[in-house]
């Protein structure tokens, strides 16, 4: 039997093993995932103490190259598939997220997540809008239209997948846009903290451009990691204040295309999709830092505790990054032709431009 | 329910992990603030 499942990332086939040997599988992918964060982790630790040029590379980098190696081997071994049962980036990410709020006092959610909804609010708005008339200038199909928007203007893989459901795109044409966000997304995770640095900025203003351009929250978390604790901070409370409003976008975007588009004014979404896309770790997130920095300032707890969190979350991390290493695969990217490049390429540029003016006159 | 509210929902599936994650993420932080979890390397 074959079923086709719904990964990290993409929509792979996968041939169904009996019971007995799926458990099998299953043990062995937990058992890879433990050794491989294991092995990144010893790497992060060890490197740095071979050379001082080396501390630049931070632990996004080991498990990215990790994954992709691991991938890679068992994809030749044909393998791949079969045990790719735990390397679940989304899962592992929003986990390490809601540490990574655990980190953060309150008081620093509030003034940063309120800046970062202005921000998101303009970001979303003029990036969204810019995509959508260049890819129908270009001639993109309307769905894939509206999944390069999405994707670009808020948050990647996410967006994209709230983009399909609101206008009902292809499965393809979800995998192909979830490729453009990886292939651009990655670069730029190692860029960005680069050129954030060369143009001097501040740690925040830093942190904004990151979390208001990269279109991944995991590559958003590596580009904030390479910069700086606090950049990796602001970058995150920006790039939450963005995904939050992905159950607005969807609403609309459904909107639009059920009044529009398919011009059926009887049908209309309800104001529940907007909850049924809100991205709940945003939840766990609030919810974790409220609950820490209330046992902080009462007291109630050691202040080792933050150590510990942040230790945890990194392990956590490592594993998202280990599991988008593993799952990444372009191929189907020279399918759709080289118009949704264009678009998605250019669309970049454009937020990484507004991006930078944005965060510099909101945080700088 | 129409099948474009059918179709909506197999996407929406995706969003079901976030609950696992916050649930996993929450247990944690207990377990760290009551001490059943210290010194992570």
């Amino acid at each position: 039997m074959s079923d086709r499942v719904l990964t990290s990332s993409v929509a792979v086939s996968v041939s169904r093993p009996e019971p007995s040997k799926q458990w099998a599988w299953w043990s062995a992918s937990l058992l890879l995932v433990v050794l491989l964060t294991a092995a990144t982790w010893w790497l992060n630790k060890t490197v740095p103490t071979w050379s001082k040029q080396l501390r630049v590379i931070e632990f996004p980098v080991y498990a990215v190259v990790l994954g992709l190696l691991a991938g890679g081997t068992l994809s030749l071994l044909g393998v791949k598939e079969r045990l790719a049962g735990y390397f679940r980036t989304e899962f592992f990410l929003k986990t390490g997220l809601v540490l990574l709020g655990a980190t953060i006092n309150l008081a620093e959610i509030i003034a940063f997540g309120a800046r970062g909804l202005v921000q998101a609010v303009v970001m979303i708005s003029s990036v969204f809008f810019f995509t959508w008339y260049l890819a129908r200038w270009l001639g993109v199909e309307e769905k894939l239209r509206a999944l390069l928007a999405a994707s670009v203007a808020i948050c990647g893989v996410s967006a994209a997948i709230t983009a399909a459901g609101a206008v009902l795109a292809k499965k393809e044409q979800l995998a192909y846009v979830t490729g453009l966000v990886i292939l651009f997304a990655l670069p730029l995770m190692f860029l960005q903290p680069l050129a954030a640095v060369w143009l001097n900025l501040s740690p925040e203003v830093a942190g904004a451009w990151i979390g208001g351009n990269i279109d991944t929250t995991a590559a958003v978390v590596g580009a904030g990691t390479l910069h700086s604790q606090q950049a990796l901070k602001v970058a995150t409370i920006t790039k939450i204040s963005q995904n939050a409003l992905i159950g607005v976008v969807a609403f609309l975007l459904a909107l639009y295309w059920v009044v529009v588009v398919e011009r059926k004014p009887g049908q209309r979404p309800s104001a529940w999709e907007i909850w049924e896309r809100f991205p709940k770790f945003v939840l766990g997130f609030i919810l974790a830092s409220v609950v820490v920095t209330l046992a902080l300032s009462n007291g109630w707890v050691a202040g080792g505790v933050k150590r510990d969190l942040g230790h945890l979350r990194e392990w956590f991390f490592i594993a998202a990054f280990l599991s988008i290493g593993f799952g990444l695969s372009l191929r189907g990217l020279t399918e759709a032709g080289w118009r949704p490049i264009g678009v998605y390429a250019l669309a970049t540029a454009f937020n990484t431009a507004v991006a930078l003016g944005v965060a510099w006159a909101i945080f700088g | 329910m129409s099948n474009g509210h059918a179709a909506s929902k197999r996407y929406t599936r995706f969003f079901t992990e976030d609950w696992l994650a916050v649930a996993v993420g929450l247990l944690l932080v207990a377990l760290v603030l009551t001490g059943l979890l210290k010194s992570i390397p």
